[in-house]
């Protein structure tokens, strides 16, 4: 199966923060809560915890989607 | 690159006509002749043609149309909107084609919807300019017979109201504000339908593709950006107005065409609000072709290129744009909604020499977490505009920073930051 | 069950106590709210004092016994199954569909409170008046809370909310008070009479 990253909706969150609680190692939040997703692909061993956070997210916010098909504007020139 | 010599040319008017008077008709077609019947055979021309959307994105025309045409074999008949919600507060380059060549636009509109096999056709232009609105509905009047009738929507007006989802959002019955792609337009716009989706500068040259050929359209501009381009050239330059320009200009001829800039003007910011500042004596040799403006970290955008003087003050204007943008943000997504506010806040402390310089720190950082976050470029074109606005003018924002704001900040405002009216329809 | 919701809506963590504890405090509870209230009908219908079927837990105010008061628990229950249901298939649904189910939260549970408090046969002794006060005044202060966070945006509808609820709780005690603490509120509430305790055994009174 190819590698899987983590997406928020940005419309969808609330900054509720469920999901940084659940899941540190990919998810952090800003200093206005939202939370930054590292897009780098979640391992087999912490799966679990991406699961997790997908389920307990109260607005249904998260989902897991192939690495490399997210939209172009989300690769930051700087 | 470099021109050390200034030339002044002037662009070849292939949209622009020679004296600013409306064309109705009878002129169009005095001047243009009938509009050939090419159907889905033009698709493969503005391929040839390699003309680019100008709307802001600079998305190949041709792939556009055949993303288009696909879907709507698939699916059901395809929807062509032709964006006019021209919300960037600077530009005025669409307002303007519109008024004196709407039938070049509508030309463009017709053939679009013979390629892509669409039923419906949308002019969606801003409810701002209410003279436009009427004169429009006059053009669309005129149109012979068998054409396939634009409809002509009003949209609020918002910055954000001209995004393609927006646009999209708004035809069909919701608020103006964007949404997450997927679908994307193309796959499903207005009424579920692939939609094809082009700003009307864009569609003008399809209708001139469709008539000189593909060949014609590259004989001016370079490989990779032929043809010419509306520009909105405003701020400290003797002739501020629109101005075509074929792609192989430089910034400089573009400014020298508009009445020249002052003495030793300061920086110029290209594209729009969401675009780039640029230090003058950089830009000026500058190339409007995609890829020299990429090189230095900007691209045609809304095709604004605004003087800045060096008796104004960078930062202060930056300040108010970013103050602007963050008015404006849908108020869906959090780092925007949030992000923007708090950067044009301290971006505006800062200007006034109330915070110091690790709050400079604090605005890269943000700067860096907000891109890419919002579910539309939004928050991405202030967080690019502000880094710019960091390199060109970082020596004087560490004036500022250090408590000794310049008195250029005093100055009369160059870029208009217009106070819009409520209301997302 | 509605603290906890409160507690989510309002963001509420510490050092100690995460947003997502909270959260899955509040599903697993609701869970649980579930068995027990199952585990509450079906002895109700099985002890054979009031003489309740199926049809009486499912078709609310057709028991023969307090119908009103009986029926008042089947809406609260019924409710609550709708939230529970919705909440299980949220993944399914539009967020704003199950929002919608979700606030019948802030309907079902002053029904089932109301339900307790006209129903029960204990409601005057002092552990029944213990936990209805202990219930009650713990949503009432979270609610309190939880509407001042965020003050003073939408003030108007914040500050309308705190005195809707803070006159419901009045209310909620003054009728307790006068009616149910009352003796021969059985009676009055539809006990059948072969239940009743027989009436030399209370004072004489009519509601």
């Amino acid at each position: 199966m190819r590698p899987q990253r983590l997406h928020v909706d940005p419309i969808a969150c609330k900054a509720h923060g469920v999901c940084a609680e659940l899941f540190p190692e990919r998810i952090r939040l800003d200093d206005w809560g939202y939370p930054i997703i590292d897009p780098i692909a979640v391992p087999r061993d912490l799966m679990v915890h991406a699961r997790r956070a997908i389920a307990e997210c109260p607005r249904v916010a998260l989902r897991l989607a192939p690495v490399g098909e997210e939209g172009e504007h989300q690769r930051d020139p700087a | 690159m470099t021109a050390p010599v200034r030339i002044r040319r002037t662009a070849p008017a292939r949209l622009l006509p020679a004296t600013p008077a409306p064309e109705g008709i009878t002129a169009h077609l005095a001047t243009f002749g009938e509009r050939p019947p090419l159907g889905a055979a033009l698709i493969d021309e503005l391929e040839r043609s390699g003309l680019a959307g100008r709307g802001g994105a600079g998305f190949p025309a041709g792939r556009k149309w055949r993303a288009v045409a696909s879907h709507a074999q698939r699916a059901w008949a395809a929807v062509v909107v032709a964006d006019a919600v021209e919300t960037e507060p600077a530009s005025i380059k669409d307002q303007t084609l519109l008024a004196l060549r709407p039938h070049l636009v509508l030309d463009g509109i017709q053939h679009a919807v013979e390629a892509v096999g669409a039923t419906r056709a949308v002019l969606y232009v801003s409810r701002a300019n209410a003279s436009l609105v009427s004169a429009l509905s006059a053009a669309i009047a005129e149109r012979p017979p068998g054409e396939v009738t634009v409809e002509l929507r009003a949209a609020p007006m918002r910055y954000v109201a001209g995004e393609e989802t927006a646009v999209v959002n708004r035809l069909n019955g919701r608020a103006a504000r964007p949404s997450v792609v997927p679908p994307r337009p193309y796959e499903a716009g207005v009424d579920g339908h692939p939609t094809l989706l082009h700003n009307v500068e864009t569609l003008a040259h399809t209708a001139l593709v469709a008539r000189r050929g593909a060949a014609w359209f590259r004989s001016v501009g370079t490989a990779d950006s032929p043809g010419t381009a509306l520009v909105t050239v405003c701020g400290a330059v003797g002739a501020p107005g629109v101005h075509e320009v074929s792609l192989d200009m430089t910034i400089g001829e573009t400014v020298d065409a508009a009445g020249g800039a002052g003495a030793e003007p300061l920086a110029v910011l290209v594209g729009g609000y969401f675009g780039t500042w640029l230090h003058a004596a950089e830009a000026w040799p500058l190339g409007l072709n995609r890829l020299a403006l990429a090189r230095a970290g900007a691209g045609l955008g809304a095709g604004v290129i605004a003087v800045l003087p060096r008796s104004a003050c960078g930062v202060a204007e930056t300040d108010r744009i970013i103050t602007f943008l963050a008015r404006e943000s849908a108020g869906q997504c959090g780092p925007c909604h949030m992000g923007l506010p708090a950067v044009s806040e301290l971006l505006h402390a800062v200007a006034l020499g109330r915070a110091g310089l690790r709050s400079v720190a604090t605005l890269r950082r943000w700067a860096g977490e907000i891109y890419g976050r919002g579910a539309c470029r939004h928050p991405d074109g202030a967080v690019l505009l502000l880094r710019s606005a960091l390199a060109v003018f970082g020596d004087d924002l560490e004036r500022h920073a250090r408590g000794h704001p310049c008195g250029a900040s005093r100055h009369a405002p160059i870029l208009p930051t217009p106070a819009l009216p409520a209301g997302w329809r | 069950m509605v603290v906890l919701g409160l507690l989510m809506s309002a963001r509420w963590h510490s050092a100690t106590w995460p947003r997502f504890l909270t959260q899955a405090l509040h599903r697993n509870l609701s869970l649980l709210t579930v068995v027990f209230v199952a585990i509450h009908i079906a002895t109700s219908i099985i002890d054979p004092f009031a003489g309740l079927t199926v049809k009486d837990a499912v078709v609310p105010f057709t028991a023969g016994y307090r119908p009103l008061w009986l029926g008042l628990g089947v809406v609260a229950i019924e409710l609550f199954v709708a939230i529970v249901v919705t909440s299980l298939l949220r993944r399914h649904l539009s967020w704003r569909a199950w929002q919608a189910v979700h606030m019948l939260a802030y309907v079902s549970w002053p029904v089932a409170v109301l339900h307790t408090i006209g129903t029960g046969t204990d409601t005057r002794s002092a552990w029944g008046i213990l936990l209805d006060v202990v219930c009650v005044g713990v949503v009432a202060v979270t609610l309190v809370w939880r509407l001042g966070i965020g003050w003073p945006r939408h003030a108007a509808l914040r500050a309308t909310a705190m005195v809707v609820s803070l006159a419901g709780v009045v209310a909620l005690v003054a009728w307790t008070a006068s009616g149910p603490l009352q003796p021969g509120w059985a009676s009055a509430a539809g006990t059948p009479s072969n239940l009743l305790a027989p009436a030399a055994s209370a004072a004489p009174s009519s509601p």
